[in-house]
C-alpha cells in the first residue's frame, strides 16, 4: 500500500514536472535495445564507404580465405576470390535492409487499407476481399513468392513484386478484425451521427486507433521478408552476382564451410542480428502501444 | 413541475391536488392556438425491425410524434422499450441488420427515403445527436480541440484561423474552462462531465435545428447531471433548437421537457404536456413509472415497483402489450386492437380504460 502511494506520488510528480508525459520517464528496454541496434546497423550499411575503403566486389586473388583479424581485413576475405568480408557484409546489408523496409512498407500500407475498407464497408466487398485472402493463405508464403519470382525471372525487382503481391494478406486480415471491433465503438457511431464521410471515418477515426496492431506485426514480417530475400539469394533467385547479398553470401560460402567457416557463418550471423533487432523493436512497440491503449 | 425534483432541494409538492404549473399551461395554450405552427420533425408510423436468430424483433412498432420548433420533447421508457432505436432511426444510424419503415418528415423530405449521400449531409448539419456514454463517444487518440474543429469543418469550408477561433468559441459556449489550454488535451485528460460538454460542443458545431440527446446524463453523477441538463436547456434556448431528450429517468424528463411521450414495448403508450402527464396520467404504465419514483414528500419508505417484465418483442401480444402487468386489465384488453385515444387536446393514451386510471397518492 505504502509502495503504491509512493509510486503514484512519483508518477504525479513526474507528470507535473514534464508537463503531460507521465510515461516518458520509463523507457522500454526491448524497444531501446532493438531500436538502437537497428539504427546502428542501418547507419553502418548506409555509411559503408566511410567505414571500409574496400570495394565489396574487388577481388584479391593473392589472399583468398584470409581468416578474421588478418591485417587490413577485419573479418577476413572470402574464398576463392579474396574479397573483403566486412565490406561485403556492409554493402550486402543495404540490399537486405532494402528488402526489409521496401517490401514490408508497401505491404503494410496496402494490406492495412484493404483490411480497413473490407472491415468497415462489409457486405459484398468484404466477402470478395476475404475470399481472395483465403486463397492466398491456402498456399505457403515461400512457395507463392518462389513461383512468382520464377515466373518474372531472378532479380531484386521480381522479389519486391512477389512480396508485394503476397504479403498484404496478413495485414488485411489483422486490420479487418480490428476494424470490425472498432466499428462498433461509440466514437465511430458518433462520427457517423455527425455526417462525416466514410473515408474520413476510416482514416481519421478508426485507423489511428487500430494501426498499432499492424505496426507490431510489420516488425515480425520484416524479419520474415529478410529471410525470404536471403532464401531466394541462397537459391540463386535473388540479386545476381557479384552484388553482395547475405543470402547469396551464405550460399556461396557453404562450399568452404570446413576450410573457411567465417565466409558462410558471418552473413548468417548478420541475418540473425537484424532479425533480433526487429523482433526486439516489435516486442517493445507491442508493450508500449498496448499499455497506451489500456489507459 | 418541481415535485419530481428528487435530487434534494425539492420544492413543496403540489401535484396531489391536481394543480399543474399555471404558467406552463398558459404557454401551451398560446402555442396551440397558433395555426402556423408547423412541426420541424414529423414521425409517422415508424417501424424498426431487427432480424435476430429468434425471429423478427419489433424494436419500434408504429411510433408517431411531432417535434415543434423550440420545444423539448421527452421520450421516456424502460430499457428495451425502443426509445434509443427510435432516436437513431431518425438519422438512420441503425445497424445494417435493421429494417425501418414509415415516414420521418424533415424539411419537406422523408428522411427514410433519402439516398445515403443526402442523409449524410443532414446528419450533424441539421440534426445532431449526443450519446449516452461520454467516455467512449470521443476518439481516444485525437486531441479534443481537433475533434471539435473537425465537426466544424465537416459540412462547411473554413480557414484554419476561423476554425480555431470558432472551436475556442464553442468550448467557451459549453463552459469548458481555459479552452486555450484544454484545446490540446486528449479525451482521457477530461472528466466525464467535461467530456459530455465536449460532445455537446461537437454536436452544436454546425448549429443543427434539432438535437437528439440519447440519455445524455445517464453515465454522469447526479450533480454533473444537473449541470449538463441546465446547459442543454440554456443552449437550446440560445440557439433556437428543438430537442428530443431520451431518458429512462422520469425525473430528468420532468425537469426539462415541454412534452413527454412514454414508450413501452416499442410503442408510445401515452403522450401529453409534461405538467399534465405528471398530474393526470391516463395510462397505467405511466402511473406505474410515477409510483416507482422516490418522492421526498410522501412518508413511504418503499417504492412501488411494476410487477412482471415487458413482453417479448419478437412475438408481442396481439392486444394491449401492458396487459400482463396491468392492475386494471380485463378480458377485453387482451384482444383490443390498441390505438392512441385522445383524452383531451394534446393528450393521448393507448389505454381503453383510461377513464379508470388514477394516480392514487399512496
Amino acid at each position: 500500500m505504502a509502495v503504491e502511494v509512493a509510486d503514484s506520488a512519483t508518477v504525479l510528480a513526474a507528470s507535473i514536472g514534464t508537463g503531460r508525459r507521465s510515461r516518458a520517464g520509463r523507457v522500454n528496454k526491448s524497444l531501446a535495445v532493438g531500436l538502437s541496434l537497428l539504427v546502428l546497423i542501418i547507419a553502418a550499411c548506409l555509411g559503408a564507404p566511410l567505414i571500409t575503403h574496400y570495394d565489396p566486389t574487388a577481388q584479391n586473388l593473392l589472399i583468398p580465405a584470409a581468416p578474421p583479424f588478418t591485417y587490413g581485413h577485419l573479418l577476413g576475405t572470402d574464398a576463392p576470390y579474396g574479397r573483403d568480408v566486412f565490406s561485403r557484409l556492409l554493402y550486402g546489408g543495404r540490399i537486405d535492409l532494402l528488402i526489409a523496409f521496401g517490401a514490408t512498407g508497401v505491404t503494410l500500407i496496402s494490406g492495412t487499407l484493404i483490411g480497413l475498407v473490407s472491415g468497415y464497408l462489409g457486405g459484398l466487398a468484404d466477402t470478395i476481399i476475404m475470399r481472395i485472402v483465403d486463397v492466398f493463405f491456402a498456399f505457403p508464403f515461400l512457395v507463392l513468392v518462389l513461383a512468382i519470382v520464377a515466373m518474372l525471372g531472378p532479380g531484386l525487382m521480381s522479389l519486391f513484386i512477389a512480396i508485394w503481391a503476397v504479403g498484404w494478406v496478413s495485414y488485411a486480415r489483422i486490420i479487418r478484425g480490428e476494424t470490425l471491433a472498432a466499428r462498433k465503438q461509440e466514437y465511430v457511431l458518433a462520427a457517423e451521427a455527425l455526417g462525416y464521410h466514410k473515408g474520413r471515418i476510416m482514416l481519421r477515426h478508426i485507423l489511428p486507433n487500430i494501426f498499432s496492431a499492424a505496426l507490431i506485426f510489420s516488425m515480425v514480417d520484416a524479419v520474415a521478408n529478410i529471410l525470404i530475400g536471403a532464401s531466394l539469394g541462397y537459391f540463386g533467385l535473388g540479386v545476381p552476382q557479384p552484388t553482395p547479398e547475405w543470402g547469396s553470401m551464405v550460399a556461396d560460402g557453404q562450399l568452404y564451410m570446413v576450410s573457411a567457416w567465417w565466409v558462410p557463418a558471418l552473413p548468417g550471423l548478420a541475418i540473425v542480428l537484424v532479425g533480433t533487432a526487429f523482433s526486439l523493436t516489435g516486442d517493445g512497440l507491442a508493450d508500449v502501444l498496448r499499455r497506451g491503449r489500456a489507459t | 413541475m418541481g415535485w419530481l425534483t428528487c435530487y434534494g432541494a425539492g420544492e413543496p409538492p403540489e401535484v396531489g391536488a391536481g394543480q399543474p404549473d399555471l404558467t406552463i399551461e398558459v404557454a401551451e395554450q398560446l402555442a396551440e392556438d397558433d395555426p402556423d405552427r408547423q412541426p420541424v420533425l414529423a414521425v409517422e408510423d415508424l417501424h424498426a425491425y431487427f432480424a435476430t436468430d429468434e425471429g423478427v424483433l419489433r424494436a419500434v412498432d408504429g411510433v408517431s410524434f411531432a417535434l415543434y420548433s423550440g420545444e423539448t420533447l421527452g421520450i421516456v421508457g424502460e430499457s428495451g422499450s425502443g426509445k434509443s432505436v427510435t432516436c437513431r432511426a431518425v438519422i438512420r444510424l441503425l445497424p445494417r441488420t435493421a429494417h425501418s419503415s414509415g415516414s420521418i418528415e424533415y424539411g419537406g423530405r422523408n428522411l427514410l427515403r433519402l439516398p445515403s449521400s443526402e442523409i449524410q449531409s443532414v446528419r450533424g448539419d441539421h440534426i445532431a445527436m449526443i450519446f449516452q456514454d461520454p467516455m467512449s463517444s470521443l476518439n481516444p487518440v485525437m486531441r479534443v480541440g481537433d475533434q471539435i474543429a473537425e465537426a466544424l469543418s465537416a459540412h462547411r469550408r473554413l480557414s484554419a484561423g476561423e476554425r480555431k477561433m470558432q472551436t475556442l468559441e464553442l468550448m467557451r459556449l459549453v463552459g469548458i474552462p481555459a479552452p486555450k489550454q484544454r484545446f490540446r488535451d486528449y479525451p482521457h485528460q477530461f472528466s466525464g462531465g467535461m467530456r459530455q460538454r465536449v460532445l455537446i460542443a461537437i454536436a452544436l458545431a454546425c448549429r443543427p435545428r434539432i438535437l437528439l440527446a440519447d440519455e445524455p446524463t445517464t453515465a454522469l453523477d447526479v450533480t454533473i447531471q444537473d449541470q449538463i441538463l441546465t446547459l442543454l436547456l440554456k443552449l437550446r434556448e440560445e440557439l433556437g433548437m428543438s430537442m428530443i431528450l431520451v431518458s429512462h429517468d422520469l425525473a430528468v424528463i420532468a425537469e426539462t421537457c415541454d412534452r413527454v411521450a412514454v414508450m413501452y414495448a416499442g410503442q408510445i403508450v401515452e403522450s401529453a404536456p409534461t405538467a399534465r402527464l405528471l398530474a393526470r396520467p391516463r395510462h397505467p404504465y405511466t402511473v406505474g413509472l410515477l409510483r416507482s419514483l422516490p418522492r421526498l414528500d410522501s412518508g413511504d419508505r418503499y417504492l412501488t415497483p411494476i410487477a412482471g417484465a415487458p413482453p417479448s418483442l419478437v412475438d408481442p401480444p396481439t392486444g394491449c402489450r401492458f396487459y400482463d402487468r396491468c392492475p386494471l386489465r380485463e378480458d377485453a384488453c387482451r384482444v383490443w386492437k390498441t390505438q392512441l385515444l385522445e383524452v383531451e387536446e394534446g393528450h393521448t393514451t393507448r389505454c381503453r380504460r383510461h377513464a379508470q386510471v388514477e394516480l392514487t397518492d399512496a
